[in-house]
């Protein structure tokens, strides 16, 4: 393979990334490059940098030194932000009376993507309904969405992400608060859209557990990044052996 | 009621009174989504301080309080994103230091007095023809922005993590919102005064949300709880002789209750 192959294979570019909060280093000397059709599980312990890693990536928060590029272009150049799908950590933790249904909600993105002014379009409310019914609540489309399971509101997020047609998803711990089952499902939607779709996607997590079955590349995190490769190897590596000495679980069964 | 329309500074009263009960209201919504409701009571103080200056320097303490409130805003957007205080905080910070501010001036000014006092708990029946198109420019200027901005802002108020994510320019809309509130506070202050004009930012829209099933119905409902609660205010206390201030929001307030009692029965 060529090296312009390699680039156009490559969407996220972290080299050499260090992040500190006022004197607390995060991140120390971080490279990690993401390819297209990777699903990569960012593993890591409390306080390793996980969430602050995706923040680099995602141009939230700017790294100490070193640099991200997505797509080739320096994160604080890029702008095809539509491109990039997210999922916080926290994306089922807003008020339960927030006024606004399934559908709306998945919208939003879109919404907001668009000038001043813009109502939806037949073919924007078409592609809607596709995605909610790719996701498993076309039922629920016009249920508040404060009344739904927190397995069902993850989806709603993804939905969300997923109406702008990313080439990146980015989730960071999306299944806290879900249940066992919900979970499964939830892991073989993003199978579904890895495979399927192309979808490269990043899932920050504690645990690989139910995951573990989906992934193909580990990305492991204690402030500096102590390994990065396949999932097979990861599974015989000296890292995982490290972490779980250490007292984190990182449950791995493979089936 | 006929009586009660037939005086020209009752009329006035209930224009503006309206106008800007619907634009506190309206801004309430998000604030109220956003957990930021305590926003209006903190820059309601820190105008205490800017009319307290105003009264010591002798020179339109409304417009001085204006522009204080206006800064006060900015600075604290600035605190929340910059020094990385959580919103409360930044708050509780600006509005003790308002308040304590506002006390020294205001003794060094020598000026507790019915004039001050009229600032801490409204006159609306004493608004003049000028502030009724004050109260319209800014209730057309709230229409224009929330209008013009609406999805960024319900996305913005919805998840704001994903919002900064996708790109939007999260400190520019938090600055918009929060230097409307400023603005409106600085007027609903002579509706209800310093004292209670937080409330006519959290209270109708705190009733909205009890019964709302989306975002517009939320606005619709809390603009129309505002005005409601100004309307029938005024007439309680022209009927009744109470102080016109405290007669509005309690309106408010058995609006409130009567949309929560609504919600467990429509659960």
């Amino acid at each position: 393979m060529g090296s312009a192959a390699v680039d156009s294979a490559l969407l996220v570019s972290v080299e050499n990334v260090s992040f500190s909060y006022g004197r607390g280093l995060v991140l120390e000397d971080v490279t990690l490059p993401i390819f297209r059709g990777d699903f990569l599980a960012v593993l890591g312990p409390n306080g390793s940098g996980k969430t602050t890693l995706i923040k680099t990536i995602l141009g939230v928060l700017k790294p100490s030194r070193g640099s991200v590029k997505i797509m080739g272009q320096p994160v604080s150049a890029f702008k095809a932000w539509e491109r990039i799908g997210y999922v916080p950590q926290k994306a089922t933790h807003f008020d339960p009376l927030f006024p606004a249904s399934v559908r709306e909600v998945v919208a939003m993105g879109l919404l907001a993507s668009r000038r001043p002014f813009h109502r939806t379009t037949r073919d924007e409310a078409e592609e809607i309904a596709r995605i909610l019914a790719l996701v498993g609540l076309d039922k629920e489309a016009r249920s508040p969405v404060g009344r739904l399971s927190g397995g069902q509101q993850q989806r709603v997020f993804i939905a969300r992400a997923l109406l702008l047609a990313p080439h990146l998803l980015v989730l960071d711990e999306p299944t806290t608060g879900v249940d066992a089952g919900m979970e499964e499902q939830f892991y073989d939607l993003l199978s579904a859209l890895n495979i399927g779709r192309g979808i490269t996607i990043v899932l920050v997590t504690h645990d690989i557990g139910i995951a573990n079955r989906h992934i193909t590349k580990v990305a492991c995190l204690g402030r500096k990044l102590v390994y990065h490769g396949t999932h097979e190897e990861f599974c015989r590596s000296a890292a995982l052996r490290d972490m779980i000495a250490g007292g984190h679980h990182l449950i791995s069964h493979r089936h | 009621m006929g009586a009660f329309l037939e005086f020209a500074f009752l009329q006035r009263a209930l224009v503006a009174g309206i106008l800007i009960a619907f634009s506190c209201a309206v801004l309430g919504v998000f604030l109220v989504l956003r957990r930021d409701a305590m926003i209006g009571h903190g820059l309601s103080h820190i105008t205490f301080a800017g009319l307290a200056l105003g009264l010591l320097v002798r020179r339109l303490p409304l417009a001085v309080a204006f522009v204080v409130a206006v800064f006060a805003a900015w600075l604290l957007v600035k605190l929340k994103s910059r020094a990385g205080l959580h919103g409360d905080t930044a708050v509780a910070v600006l509005s003790s230091g308002g308040l304590a501010l506002g006390i020294v001036l205001a003794s060094a000014a020598r000026t507790y007095n019915a004039g001050l006092l009229s600032y801490l708990f409204g006159e609306i029946l004493a608004i003049s023809r000028f502030e009724v198109v004050l109260a319209a420019a800014l209730a057309a200027g709230i229409a224009a922005v929330i209008f013009g901005l609406y999805h960024k802002l319900v996305f913005l108020t919805f998840d704001r993590e994903s919002a900064r994510a996708a790109g939007l320019p999260v400190e520019r809309l938090d600055m918009a919102v929060t230097i409307l509130a400023a603005v409106t506070i600085v007027l609903g202050m002579r509706v209800v005064g310093i004292l209670l004009v937080s409330a006519l930012i959290v209270v109708p829209a705190a009733a909205a949300l009890q019964v709302a099933s989306s975002f517009r119905k939320a606005l619709c409902l809390a603009g129309t709880a505002g005005a409601l609660s100004v309307v029938l205010g005024l007439l309680s206390a022209y009927v009744f002789d109470l102080p016109a201030s405290g007669a509005i929001v309690l309106v408010g307030l058995v609006l409130f209750g009567g949309a929560a009692a609504a919600r467990r029965r429509l659960r």
